[in-house]
């Protein structure tokens, strides 16, 4: 895909998005002036720009819609629950329509036949009379009558190799002539150059002309139906002086245009004066220099609150698009320079030199900014992100039948940007589970003592070097007793396990388990859950459910903050140096003889009154013997456990890149990735969570 | 006057029409055209008629009344010179 499409394709989805927005904020809180300015202005730049690129589809269907938008902005036309329904329905189908005009693949039949009827709900809207004709091929075409024509200016311009299309435009402009009465034609000469430089097999002329008709748009533009997409046209209507001016700043010879147009007396100067400078230019000019390079945030100043940006000021705040790749090469950068830095650090520590440690330690410092600010470039907020499922937990519990009240909290929250978008199809295929399979029929709650309306609530909070995203629903909780049922049959689990309820709970994640009794087509195919957890752990994060039967359930998702650097602790054990993620850790404690004695040569000591396991990593991961005098304890939280890791000595703070490990050591579990010390050495960095899952299965 | 000789000036005749209209425009101002047999003349035509007459002077004679069609069509009727025999 070009550059240019795939600008088009980002910029049309957040149109997309502000239309979806709009329409679900007035849903909410009512009608206001300024989300149905929102509204028109997305489907008047997505038709803008869907013309720049020739796809008339995209543009013939947000013509209509933007009329409708248009009549209601003037306020003669009232915004009814069920026209935002309808609009949703047609946000949707234009995202259909860009899709398959970028893909280059031709409209199905359910698109089209859906586009008539939106067509036709969106006519029934307007005001005015209409009615259907049919066709003597049986096809039907929708007809707005109303008592006055319009004049309608259409430019048609071939495409240079318009004569392989095999069809002529004259006979097309003849049949014109029966759709109403032409005032003006003149054929654009301009750009026909002389015989010698002439090709004979090329199309240069373009067509302008005038008509007055009753007939719609769309109508008119059916006309050209079989040369679409070998020309370009333009259908605008002659009051319509921002799309004449749109239209116009579109194409590349426009000057020589606007003063064919003015010579030919189709248009006065006075017409091509820009109405709405902010608006209409602004969303054009941005698609222009398409070689300058921005960010992707909405504001990069920190003078702003980003808790308060507006929709206004998202689309007005100076904001620039960078591809994202430029920035992961940032990050990748300055973790080299990060390693580099240490072994500076190292040797200024070794020739102890004063000055010199002190310069390192100023570089450090200075490095550790330059990497948060980085990191910072890649952070979003999550409710960006969240808002979006707003929408599929409407459409799915009205789907459903069932009432659910959505709430999300922490949307502040922020999270590498990357990050966000991978967990966000989890969180959906968790949603809709909490929905169709957790909240329970209006009348099942009311004769279980519950409110007829089902709590759903997702939120997102900073935890000790994490960030949790809970998805909490009141509904009637997991069977723990099928789940166990349906594991043990599948051989999962054997009969005579002793797993706890949390742990049958979190059976769910295994594959091939479904114990919906219907598989919906929501959820429950039982080849979603387990990958979610995939999904989730390649984010090195975990996922977790507890229940309460008849209460609800509980989804816990810890996903670390960054992905690239690692604020850590470095061990020892054996011969091998390792490194604990800082933030999982609690305190440090030399293993004494004293403790020694009391394990007695179990796995766990008694710290502070309550029960510490541990384990010991010179047997996990078959280490030689300890090189130091010294054995010390680390202990370790993670969400709800705590561990004791046992190893050799302990070196202290330790900031650095991780460098996944290569395929080879895919498999081995407890170890996340490598990394390079200032000497050289290779330290592997813990898995925390799968040592803990280790250590909670083993013992 | 240059009589064409053929029947119509299609996307399948525009080629070598061209190439004689290149010919004969060599080294004149004005180039006079006997279109007496010519039955219809679609969009290239119309074209590289066109085309023709931004290099010299064209005069079409003899036109008849469906290549005149053709020209209001594509809307370039005022370029046609020279007298209509119906």
């Amino acid at each position: 895909m070009t550059e240019e499409l795939q600008l088009f394709l980002e910029d049309s989805a957040e149109q997309l998005t502000y239309m979806e927005n709009a329409l679900l904020s007035m849903q909410e809180s009512g009608i206001n002036e300024e989300d149905v300015g929102a509204l028109f202005r997305s489907m008047h730049t997505i038709k803008g720009t869907a013309g720049m690129f020739g796809f008339d589809d995209v543009v013939g269907f947000a013509h209509i819609a933007e009329n409708l938008l248009s009549e209601v902005r003037s306020q003669k036309v009232e915004l009814t629950p069920d026209m935002i329904q309808l609009f949703l329905l047609c946000k949707d189908h234009t995202e259909h329509l860009i899709d398959a005009a970028v893909d280059q693949t031709p409209i199905d039949d359910f698109t089209r036949e859906t586009n008539q009827e939106l067509l036709e709900q969106l006519l029934n809207f307007m005001p005015g009379n209409k009615s259907v004709i049919k066709n003597e091929d049986g096809t039907e075409n929708i007809v707005r009558t109303v008592s006055e024509k319009k004049l309608w200016h259409l430019s048609i311009e071939p495409h240079s190799d318009f004569f392989n299309s095999g069809m002529d435009i004259l006979n097309i402009l003849n049949f014109l002539e029966v759709m109403g009465t032409i005032t003006k034609k003149k054929s654009y000469t301009d750009p026909i150059p002389k015989l010698e430089n002439y090709n004979p097999v090329e199309a240069y002329m373009g067509i302008e002309l005038q008509i007055e008709s009753e007939s719609s748009h769309v109508e008119i533009e059916d006309v050209f139906e079989f040369i679409l997409s070998d020309i370009a046209l333009m259908i605008i209507d002659t009051q319509d002086k921002e799309g004449l001016v749109d239209w116009v700043e579109s194409i590349p010879h426009k000057e020589s245009k606007v003063k064919f147009l003015i010579e030919n007396g189709f248009f006065t100067k006075g017409d091509f004066i820009t109405v709405d400078p902010v608006n209409e230019t602004i969303s054009l000019e941005e698609l222009k220099p398409i070689e300058e390079t921005v960010l992707e945030e909405p504001q990069i100043s920190n003078v702003e609150d980003p808790k308060i940006s507006t929709k206004k000021e998202i689309q007005k705040s100076f904001s620039l698009r960078v591809d994202s790749s430029k920035i992961d090469q940032l990050i990748n950068q300055i973790s080299e320079m990060v390693i580099a830095n240490a072994k500076i650090a190292q040797r200024a520590d070794m020739i102890d030199d004063n000055d010199l440690s002190e310069a390192t330690t100023v570089m450090s410092e200075m490095l550790e900014s330059v990497r948060s600010s980085v990191m910072n470039i890649r952070m979003v907020q999550v409710g960006d992100t969240f808002a979006k499922f707003k929408r599929i937990v409407n459409d799915t519990a009205k789907k459903l039948g069932k009432d659910i009240e959505f709430t999300i909290n922490g949307g502040e929250t922020e999270l590498d940007k990357m990050v966000v978008e991978k967990i966000s199809d989890p969180i959906m295929h968790m949603l809709r589970n909490s929905i169709d399979h957790g909240i329970e029929m209006p009348h099942e709650r009311v004769a279980a003592g519950k409110p007829a309306n089902g709590k759903v609530t997702l939120s997102a909070y900073p935890d000790a070097g994490t960030i949790v995203i809970k998805i909490v629903d009141d509904g009637k909780g997991l069977d723990r007793d099928r789940i166990l049922a349906k594991s043990i049959a599948n051989g999962i689990v054997s009969p005579n396990h002793n797993l706890s309820d949390k742990e049958i709970f979190n059976l769910i994640f295994a594959a091939g388990l479904s114990t919906a009794e219907q598989v919906s087509d929501i959820s429950g195919r039982g080849v979603g859950m387990d990958v979610v957890k995939r999904n989730i752990e390649e984010l090195r994060g975990t996922v977790e459910i507890d229940s309460s039967k008849g209460a609800g359930s509980t989804f816990t998702i810890r996903l670390p903050l960054t992905l690239a650097i690692i604020d850590g602790f470095l061990v020892q054990s054996g011969d091998t140096k390792y490194i604990i993620p800082l933030e999982m850790i609690q305190e440090c404690i030399e293993l004494s003889a004293a403790y020694k004695k009391q394990m007695k040569g179990n796995d766990f000591i008694n710290l502070r009154d309550s029960i510490l396991p541990l384990l010991d990593i010179r047997d996990y991961f078959k280490e030689s013997e300890n090189k130091s005098s010294r054995e010390n304890v680390v202990v370790l939280r993670y969400g709800d456990y705590r561990m004791g890791l046992q190893v050799d000595e302990l070196y202290g703070e330790f900031q650095t890149v991780i460098k996944p490990l290569g395929e080879v050591f895919g498999n081995v579990t407890g170890v996340s990735g490598g990394t390079v010390l200032g000497s050289g050495e290779i330290a592997l960095i813990f898995d925390i969570p799968k040592l803990m899952e280790y250590q909670i299965r083993n013992n | 006057m240059q009589k064409l000789e053929y029947e119509k000036i299609t996307i399948y005749e525009v080629e070598s029409l061209h190439k004689e209209l290149l010919e004969w425009s060599h080294n004149t101002q004005e180039l006079e055209l006997d279109m007496t047999n010519i039955q219809k003349v679609d969009f290239a035509g119309v074209q590289l008629l066109l085309s023709a007459h931004k290099s010299v002077k064209l005069n079409m004679h003899n036109v008849s009344n469906n290549v005149r069609k053709s020209f209001e069509f594509a809307g370039a009727d005022s370029w046609l010179n020279g007298d209509t025999n119906d």
